[in-house]
C-alpha cells in the first residue's frame, strides 16, 4: 500500500511539474515579441492548427481550442500593453488610447469568463421522487402580480392547478400587489389562495416575503404571472430537494412562447437563438458545474428553511433573484439548474419594454456588484466568485461597446492615432485574436447564440444601460423596480424613434466616418493601411447598427393571444352531427389553425365544436369558422366557460411535453451566414427608411413611446 | 401513461422514471364519486402471453352489457376497417336479429356455405335466427360446451386473419360460448350511467366466461360525445376503474354511421375523413398485427398477446 501511495505521490508531483512547465512555456509564448513576418507566420500556423482542430469532434478538441484562443488573445493583450500604448501626444489621442485599451481589457476578461461556463456544462437529470406520494413535500406555489391584466394571469393560475402533485400538498397563491377586486374574485372562483398587502414596499421581493410569512409549505415554487407551468414541473424538480439536504434552489429555463422584439421585428422566431438562449441553454448549466446556478425570479423552486436563513428574498437591489441566490450560496446552500423547459411565458412585446427590462437587470447586477461583491466576503468558492463575476460584468458591456462603435471615427474624422502600432503589425496580432475567438465561440455556444448576434443584442442596449450601471456603481440606492409590460398588442407597425435615436446618431457618425475616410483615401490624403483598417471597422459597426435600427421597426402585433405551434390530433363536430378529423397547426387562447385531410367546404361563420385530443383527454371547445384556404381552416373560440378555458389552458400550456421540442430542427451557427443575415436585416431596415421618406404617413410611423419604467422578469 | 408524459420522459432519456398523473387521477376520482358507487373486483392478473400463438387467426368476442350500445354496429364497422387494412376478417353475427333468411345461414348451410361466403368476399356472416323456434334450437344447442368451437373449427381452414364474434348485448348461452372460445373480448359500452352501473356484472361475466380471464378484455366507448358532461365523467370514471383496459380511443358519435347504414354503404368509403372512421381504424390498427400471420408489435396490441 505504501508503494502505491508513493507512486500516486510521484504522479501528482509529475503532473504539477508538467503543468508548471506548460504554464511557463505558455507565458514565454505570450510575452515573446516577434517581428512582423515571424508573428504573421506563427499566427498563421496557430490559426491553421485551430482550423484543423475544429474539425475534430469532442471535448478535448474544444478545450484545446479554448486554450489556444486564450493564449492568442493573451499574447495580443500583452503586445497591446507593452508596445502600442503610445498616441499622437495630444490629450484627445491619449484619452482615446486609454479608453480603447480599457475596452479591450474588458473584452479580454469577458472572453476568459465567457469560456468558463462553456467548458463543462452540467447536464443535470431530474431526481426520482419516492414511490409513495405521502412522502412528497408540501409546496406553496406563488404567482406574484402587480399591474398585469387578469387575462394574462388566468392561464398561469389554471395551469398551476393542473400540476401533477398531491392536491393536499399543493397550495396555490395569487399574490396581488395591485389589490384588485377582480383578481380576488377570480381566485375565489377557481379556488386558489389570494394574498395582498396594504403597501408595495420592495416591489416583487416584498410581495414574496409577505407571502412567505403567511404560508408554511416546505418548498416554494415561484412563477411570474405570465409564466405558465406544465403539469410535470414539480415531479421533475422536487426530487432533488429530497436527495440533497443543502439544496436551496432548483431553477429551470425561462422559455417564451411569444417572440421577443428581435424575433418579432426581424422575423427570426424559431430560426435564430433568442437573446436568452445562451444563458438558459449553456451558461446556467456551466454555472451549475460550479454550484453557482442562480435564481432567475420565476420557474424555480426554493426551500423555505434556506430562504428563512437568509432573511427571505433579497430586497437590497432590483435584481432580487440573483442576489437571493448569492446570499444562499454564501450560506453554504447549493443550487441546481435543470435545463428542461417546464414552463413558458410571454416575451416582452416591444423594444421599449425590452430595453426597460434590461435596464433594470443591468442596474440590479451593478448594485449587487457594489453592495455584495462576489469577489469579497465569505462563503463562496473561487468558481462561484468567478461565475457571479461573469454574470455581473456582462452587464457592464455598454461603455466598452460604445467605445468600439466610436473608436474608428477618431482617425477617420479627426485623424487621431489611438492605436500606437503599424497597421500591418496590429493586424498580425489582432486578427488571430479575433479569428480564434470567432472560431471557438460557435463551437462552444453555436446552438445557443449565433455569431455576431451578441453584438446586435448588446448594441441595442448599450446606450440605455451605460448610465444606469455607472450610476449604480456610484450610488447603489438609485433606481427602483420596474414592471415589464406583457401581453399587449401593437395595432400598427411603427418605427420606435425614441429607442433608435442614439443609434441613428451613431450610425450617422459611422457613415460620416466612412464617407470622409473614403474621400480622404481618394485624394490620397491619408495612409492607406490605417484608413483601410478603420474603414473596415466602421463598416462593421454600420452593419451592426443597421441591424439594431431594423429591430426598431416594430411590426404590428394584432393578435390578442400569441399562437403556439402544436400539431395535435383534433376533430371538428359540425352542426349537422358529422365529425371531421383534423389536426391543429397552431393554437391560442383565442382560436386555432387547422389542417383538414381534404378541402371540405366550411363556410365562414359556421358554428361548430373543435375537439383537441391531448394528454389522453378530449377537450371540446365551441368555435366558429373564420376562414378557409384549401385544406387549412381558421376557427375562433366563442363563449368559452371557465371549465372550457381551464381545459384549453391544459391543452395549450400544461402538456408535459409542450415545450420540449422547441429547439428541434434549429440550424447550427455558421458565422459567415450569420453575418450575412445580420447585414440582410440591416439592409431591409434601411430600405424601409427609404420608403418612409416617400410615405405621406411618415410622421405617424415615427413614434416616441416611453421606455418601460414601471414588475416581472 | 399519457403520450405527452411519455414523450417528455423519452426526450430527456428517463423513460423509466415513475410519473404519477395525479391531476387527471384526481379528476377521474371526482367523476367516479359523482356517479353511483361501485364495488369492483381487483385488477386482473396478467394473462399468460405464451397462451396465444402470434400470427394465428384471432378470435375476438364483442359483447355489450346493455342493449343499444351499438355492439353489432361496431363489430360490422371493425370488420370493415380490418378489411380496409388488407386483413381477411369475418364478422360472425350471433344475435337473433341476424336472420339467415337474408343469405344462406351458416348454422343451416354448414361448412360448405361458409366457404362459399368467404370465397364470395362476404364479410358478415349471419348466424342467428329471428324465428323463435330456430332461436330456441340454437340456444339449446349452444349450451353444449363445444357448440361454437366445433362450428368455428372449419374457419381455420379458410386462412382468415380474424373472426369477430358479435355476441351482442344479451347474456345468453351463446354469449358464454363466444367468450369461452375467444382469445380476447371487446366490451362495447355507451358512455352512460347504465353502462357504469353494469360494470361489476360485466367484469364478473368476463371473469367467469372469458377463456384467458379479464386481462384479455378491453372496453370501448361507442357513440361518445365529449360535449356531454356525462360522457366525459363516465369516461373518466371508467378510466379510473379499468386503467389501461379502457381503450384510449372512443368511437365518436356521428350521424354518418347511421346514414351509411341506412344506405347500405360502407362508412369508410362514404365518410373517409370522419373522425369515426379514424377511430375505427385506430381500433383495427390495434387488432391488425395480431390478426393472422401479421407482424408482432408492441403497444396497444399487447393485451391480445396476454399483457395488460
Amino acid at each position: 500500500m505504501a508503494g502505491r501511495g508513493e507512486v500516486r505521490g510521484w504522479s501528482k508531483a509529475s503532473a504539477a511539474l508538467l503543468l508548471a512547465l506548460g504554464l511557463a512555456l505558455l507565458a514565454v509564448a505570450i510575452v515573446t515579441p516577434l517581428e512582423l513576418k515571424s508573428q504573421a507566420a506563427v499566427a498563421g500556423a496557430v490559426v491553421a492548427a485551430s482550423l484543423l482542430l475544429n474539425r475534430r469532434p469532442g471535448r478535448v478538441a474544444s478545450l484545446a481550442l479554448v486554450a489556444l484562443s486564450c493564449a492568442v488573445s493573451a499574447r495580443y493583450l500583452w503586445w497591446r500593453t507593452t508596445a502600442t500604448l503610445s498616441s499622437d501626444g495630444t490629450l484627445a489621442a491619449d484619452i482615446g488610447t486609454a479608453l480603447l485599451f480599457a475596452a479591450e481589457v474588458y473584452a479580454f476578461v469577458m472572453l476568459l469568463l465567457g469560456y468558463l461556463p462553456s467548458i463543462a456544462p452540467l447536464a443535470r437529470q431530474p431526481v426520482p421522487l419516492p414511490a409513495d406520494p405521502a412522502r412528497w413535500p408540501t409546496v406553496d406555489l406563488f404567482i406574484p402580480t402587480y399591474n398585469e391584466p387578469l387575462e394574462v394571469v388566468r392561464s398561469t393560475v389554471l395551469a398551476a392547478q393542473a400540476i401533477d402533485w398531491p392536491a393536499d400538498k399543493l397550495r396555490i397563491y395569487l399574490l396581488d400587489d395591485g389589490r384588485r377586486s377582480a383578481f380576488r374574485a377570480f381566485a375565489a372562483e377557481v379556488g386558489v389562495g389570494y394574498l395582498t398587502r396594504s403597501d408595495n414596499v420592495h416591489a416583487k421581493a416584498g410581495n414574496l416575503n409577505r407571502a412567505l410569512a403567511r404560508t408554511s409549505g416546505e418548498l416554494i415554487a415561484i412563477f411570474d404571472c405570465d409564466h405558465i407551468p406544465t403539469r410535470g414541473f414539480l415531479q421533475l424538480t422536487v426530487g432533488a430537494f429530497l436527495a440533497e439536504a443543502r439544496l436551496a434552489l432548483v431553477q429551470t429555463p425561462h422559455h417564451f412562447y411569444s417572440p421577443d422584439p428581435f424575433e418579432k421585428n426581424l422575423g427570426t422566431f424559431g430560426k435564430v437563438p433568442n437573446e436568452g438562449e445562451l444563458f438558459y441553454g449553456l451558461i446556467q448549466r456551466g454555472y451549475d458545474t460550479f454550484d453557482a446556478a442562480f435564481f432567475c425570479g420565476s420557474c424555480a423552486v426554493l426551500r423555505r428553511s434556506a430562504l428563512e436563513q437568509v432573511g427571505g428574498i433579497a430586497t437590497e437591489t432590483v435584481t432580487e433573484d440573483a442576489h437571493t441566490a448569492l446570499k444562499l450560496h454564501r450560506r453554504g446552500f447549493g443550487s441546481a439548474y435543470l435545463d428542461i423547459p417546464l414552463a413558458a411565458g410571454l416575451a416582452t412585446e416591444s423594444l421599449a419594454a425590452h430595453v426597460g427590462q434590461r435596464i433594470r437587470w443591468a442596474r440590479g447586477m451593478a448594485q449587487i456588484f457594489r453592495v455584495d461583491n462576489p469577489l469579497l466576503g465569505r462563503g463562496l468558492s473561487v468558481w462561484q466568485r468567478l461565475s457571479y463575476l461573469a454574470s455581473m460584468l456582462h452587464f457592464f458591456s455598454a461603455i466598452p461597446r460604445l467605445i468600439f462603435l466610436l473608436a474608428p471615427l477618431s482617425y477617420l474624422l479627426f485623424g487621431l492615432h489611438i492605436f500606437g502600432a503599424l497597421p500591418v503589425l496590429a493586424a498580425a496580432y489582432a486578427l488571430p485574436h479575433l479569428v480564434h475567438a470567432k472560431l471557438t465561440a460557435p463551437r462552444l455556444q453555436g446552438s445557443f447564440r449565433f455569431s455576431f448576434w451578441s453584438e446586435v443584442y448588446e448594441t441595442c442596449l448599450c446606450w440605455y444601460t451605460a448610465l444606469p450601471t455607472l450610476l449604480a456603481l456610484i450610488n447603489p440606492r438609485l433606481g427602483k423596480f420596474n414592471v415589464t409590460a406583457k401581453g399587449g398588442q401593437i395595432d400598427e407597425g411603427y418605427f420606435e424613434l425614441r429607442i433608435a435615436r442614439p443609434y441613428l446618431a451613431l450610425g450617422a457618425l459611422n457613415l460620416a466616418g466612412l464617407l470622409v475616410g473614403l474621400y480622404r483615401l481618394a485624394i490620397s490624403e491619408t495612409e492607406l493601411d490605417v484608413a483601410a483598417i478603420n474603414l473596415l471597422w466602421t463598416g462593421y459597426n454600420l452593419v451592426i447598427l443597421a441591424g439594431v435600427l431594423a429591430v426598431a421597426w416594430e411590426s404590428r402585433q394584432r393578435r390578442r393571444f400569441p399562437r403556439v405551434a402544436a400539431a395535435l390530433p383534433s376533430m371538428l363536430r359540425l352542426a349537422g352531427g358529422q365529425t371531421l378529423r383534423c389536426r391543429t397547426l397552431d393554437l391560442s387562447k383565442g382560436g386555432a389553425r387547422l389542417a383538414l385531410p381534404s378541402a371540405s367546404a366550411l363556410p365562414a361563420g359556421a358554428q361548430l365544436w373543435l375537439s383537441v385530443f391531448a394528454a389522453s383527454e378530449e377537450v371540446p371547445l365551441p368555435a366558429e369558422v373564420v376562414g378557409q384556404q384549401g385544406d387549412r381552416v381558421r376557427v375562433r373560440f366563442v363563449g368559452l366557460g371557465l371549465e372550457e378555458e381551464r381545459q384549453l389552458v391544459q391543452v395549450l400550456f400544461s402538456r408535459a411535453n409542450a415545450w420540449i421540442h422547441w429547439r428541434d430542427g434549429r440550424a447550427v451557427d455558421r458565422p459567415l451566414a450569420a453575418l450575412q443575415e445580420v447585414a440582410h436585416h440591416g439592409i431591409v431596415g434601411l430600405a424601409r427608411f427609404a420608403r418612409l421618406a416617400r410615405s405621406p404617413r411618415a410622421a405617424a410611423l415615427l413614434r416616441l413611446p416611453a421606455i418601460a419604467r414601471s414588475s416581472g422578469p | 401513461m399519457s403520450e405527452d408524459v411519455g414523450d417528455l420522459l423519452k426526450s430527456i432519456g428517463l423513460e423509466n422514471l415513475e410519473y404519477r398523473e395525479l391531476a387527471s387521477k384526481s379528476r377521474a376520482q371526482r367523476a367516479r364519486e359523482r356517479l353511483a358507487p361501485l364495488t369492483l373486483p381487483p385488477p386482473p392478473e396478467e394473462a399468460d402471453p405464451a397462451a396465444r400463438r402470434p400470427g394465428a387467426m384471432l378470435t375476438l368476442a364483442l359483447v355489450s352489457p346493455l342493449e343499444g350500445a351499438g355492439c353489432s354496429t361496431v363489430a360490422a364497422l371493425l370488420g370493415e376497417a380490418l378489411a380496409t387494412m388488407g386483413r381477411r376478417a369475418l364478422v360472425v353475427a350471433l344475435g337473433p336479429e341476424d336472420s339467415p333468411a337474408a343469405s344462406p345461414g351458416w348454422a343451416l348451410g354448414g361448412p360448405a356455405a361458409i366457404a362459399r361466403l368467404a370465397a364470395g368476399g362476404a364479410r358478415r356472416l349471419p348466424f342467428g335466427s329471428a324465428a323463435p323456434e330456430a332461436l330456441e334450437r340454437i340456444e339449446g344447442a349452444a349450451r353444449a360446451p363445444d357448440f361454437l368451437e366445433a362450428r368455428l373449427a372449419p374457419l381455420r381452414g379458410l386462412r382468415l386473419d380474424a373472426v369477430l364474434l358479435d355476441a351482442g348485448a344479451r347474456a345468453t348461452a351463446m354469449t358464454a360460448r363466444a367468450l369461452a372460445c375467444a382469445e380476447a373480448a371487446l366490451v362495447v359500452l355507451a358512455a352512460d350511467e347504465r353502462s357504469w352501473a353494469a360494470l361489476p356484472q360485466t367484469e364478473a361475466l368476463l371473469e367467469r366466461r372469458l377463456r384467458r380471464g379479464r386481462a384479455t378484455a378491453r372496453y370501448l366507448l361507442n357513440r361518445f360525445d365529449a360535449r356531454r358532461s356525462l360522457d366525459r365523467e363516465v369516461r373518466a370514471a371508467l378510466s379510473d376503474a379499468l386503467g389501461g383496459r379502457l381503450l384510449p380511443v372512443a368511437i365518436q358519435a356521428d350521424v354518418a354511421v347511421s346514414q351509411a347504414g341506412a344506405r347500405g354503404e360502407s362508412l369508410l368509403t362514404c365518410a373517409p375523413d370522419s373522425q369515426v372512421a379514424a377511430d375505427l381504424l385506430a381500433v383495427a390498427e390495434a387488432l391488425a398485427p395480431l390478426a393472422g400471420g401479421a407482424r408482432e408489435r408492441e403497444g396497444d396490441t399487447q393485451w391480445l398477446a396476454g399483457g395488460r
